[in-house]
């Protein structure tokens, strides 16, 4: 499904993302990133969901190269990304959620449909009408994850989805996630979370390298990932 | 063609990125004030002449001393050349008005010459280096708190537009036609400057929260995105 061999990533000015790393990625596993802040967590997401191009090393993504062709990537993938303010770029919530259904040749009549279906699920009927970047934080979050989880990509990949999100999202977010029928790539300061919900849990260090691959968590992994 | 105009945006935000950064070299141990004074004379006098030899003079100790500090030439041209290729476009049709080609060359190598020398100043000093130099050389208070917040913001912003781009792309499933793209990009751009006079009030209001005087705030905010928009269409005409 997801295959990244000895990738790494430097940032433009010089910093680097994360080190040399591969990870394979079969098809329905639900992984979690997690690591100290700045350990590369996002950057790593970036990269294994083909948006960056790694600076060494190769990502296929359902057997596609993303360079060769994006589309088809595309349109399998969702991502939601950590600062929800980057990612809702349309004028009202309506359009942030209508947007890839309508490049995907939805019917006006399918859209609608299942715009509301969605917005009654995230509770975010009311706001159908406001410009994203006036939301609050979690309602932000929501918009987000609802104009992803609408066209229903094989793959997800989420960037910290309970972060800034109430108890009840939180767990909205957990029950959906849980049963999802399709890849699930997220990242996530909650621990407790991380173990009941991922198949496999990849920890990353400060020094950006993946230092273990584990279904379960121990004191020893997270003092060495500096999160004890 | 937006696919262009995107990797266009994008070269320019990363470019823009890099144009701050400072790193350790044999330069950075000098006295920032020397620094100051040292290469803002050298990128005055490159801009104050025409007469060739003087600009290919300036040039060529500019890099001299690059390269005998450690620092990279491929480097320091890398982080110098797009305004001069701005200006060597802009200057390109007085052509049609019977000037030479070699004044616009000439042009363009001045531009080359003064911002070679101002990005040997910044690879070699923190920005707030500098800042506290010009305090020292007595430049009034309120210009530099506008230059500093000038500074933050246009890096938030150019920051931000590069993260932007990606999360749109992110949800581009399909290659759209050249107006609807057009439009959207239009849209994008609108909403982006909307968002960032917001963030920009947020940006004063924090500094203002933590005492810092804020000056020229109002001014600045208002223009840097003006300059911003006016910078990111021409890099695409
Ligand atoms: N746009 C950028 N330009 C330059 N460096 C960056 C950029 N984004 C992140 N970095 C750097 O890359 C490294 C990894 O950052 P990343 O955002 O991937 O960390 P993270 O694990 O997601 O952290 P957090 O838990 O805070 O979200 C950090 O050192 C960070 O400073
Ligand atoms: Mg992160």
């Amino acid at each position: 499904m997801i295959e990244a061999e000895n990738i790494s990533y430097t940032y433009p000015d010089g910093t680097l993302g994360f080190d040399e790393l591969s990870v394979k990625i079969r098809e329905g596993e639900r992984i979690a990133i997690i690591g100290a802040n700045g350990s590369g967590k996002s950057t790593l997401l970036l990269v294994l969901s083909g948006l960056l191009k790694p600076t060494t090393g190769k990502v296929r993504i359902l057997g596609v190269n993303p360079e060769e062709n994006i589309e088809e990537v595309r349109k399998n993938v969702g991502f939601l990304f950590q600062d929800p303010d980057i990612f809702l770029f349309n004028s009202t919530v309506f359009d942030e959620l209508r947007y890839v259904p309508s490049q995907l040749g939805w019917s006006e009549e399918k859209i609608r449909e299942e715009v509301s279906k969605i917005a009654e699920e995230f509770k975010i009927s009311g706001i159908l009408k406001k410009p994203p970047f006036r939301l609050s934080g979690g309602e932000k979050k929501r918009v987000a994850l609802a104009s992803i989880l609408i066209y229903s990509p094989k793959i997800l990949f989420l960037d910290e989805p309970f972060a800034n999100v109430d108890a009840k999202t939180k767990r909205k977010i957990f029950e959906i996630l849980e049963t999802y029928d399709g890849t699930v790539v997220f990242t996530s300061h909650e621990l407790e979370l991380v173990e009941s919900l991922a198949d496999r849990i990849i920890v990353m260090s400060l020094e950006k390298r993946v230092i273990a691959e584990t279904d379960k968590l121990n004191e020893e992994i997270l003092r060495k990932a500096d999160l004890l | 063609m937006h696919e262009l105009i995107e990797r266009s945006i994008r070269a320019f935000s990363e470019y823009f990125q890099n144009f701050f950064v400072y790193e350790e070299n044999l330069l950075s141990k000098i006295d920032p004030r020397v620094k100051v004074v040292g290469f803002t004379i050298l990128a005055i006098l490159s801009v104050s002449t025409f007469e060739i030899e003087k600009i290919l003079f300036i040039i060529i100790s500019i890099y001299l001393l690059a390269f005998l500090s450690g620092i990279s030439i491929v480097k320091l041209m890398k982080r110098s050349y797009l305004f001069p290729l701005f200006s060597f476009f802009i200057v390109l049709p007085t052509m049609f008005f019977g000037e030479p080609f070699s004044y616009v060359l000439i042009f363009s190598l001045r531009i080359f010459a003064a911002i070679s020398s101002l990005q040997l100043l910044i690879i070699s000093t923190p920005f707030n280096d500098v800042i506290s130099a010009l305090r020292a050389l007595k430049v009034p208070e309120k210009l530099l708190n506008s230059l500093w917040v000038t500074y933050i913001y246009s890096y938030i912003l150019v920051r931000d537009l590069l993260a932007i781009l990606i999360a749109r792309e992110s949800r581009r499933v399909k290659r759209s036609g050249h107006i609807e793209t057009m439009k959207r990009g239009g849209e994008a751009l609108g909403l982006f400057m909307l968002r960032s006079m917001e963030k920009g009030e947020k940006v004063a209001l924090a500094m203002k929260l933590r005492g810092e005087p804020i000056g020229k705030v109002k001014g600045s905010k208002l223009l840097i995105p003006y300059f911003l928009l006016v910078v990111v269409w021409w890099t695409i005409l």
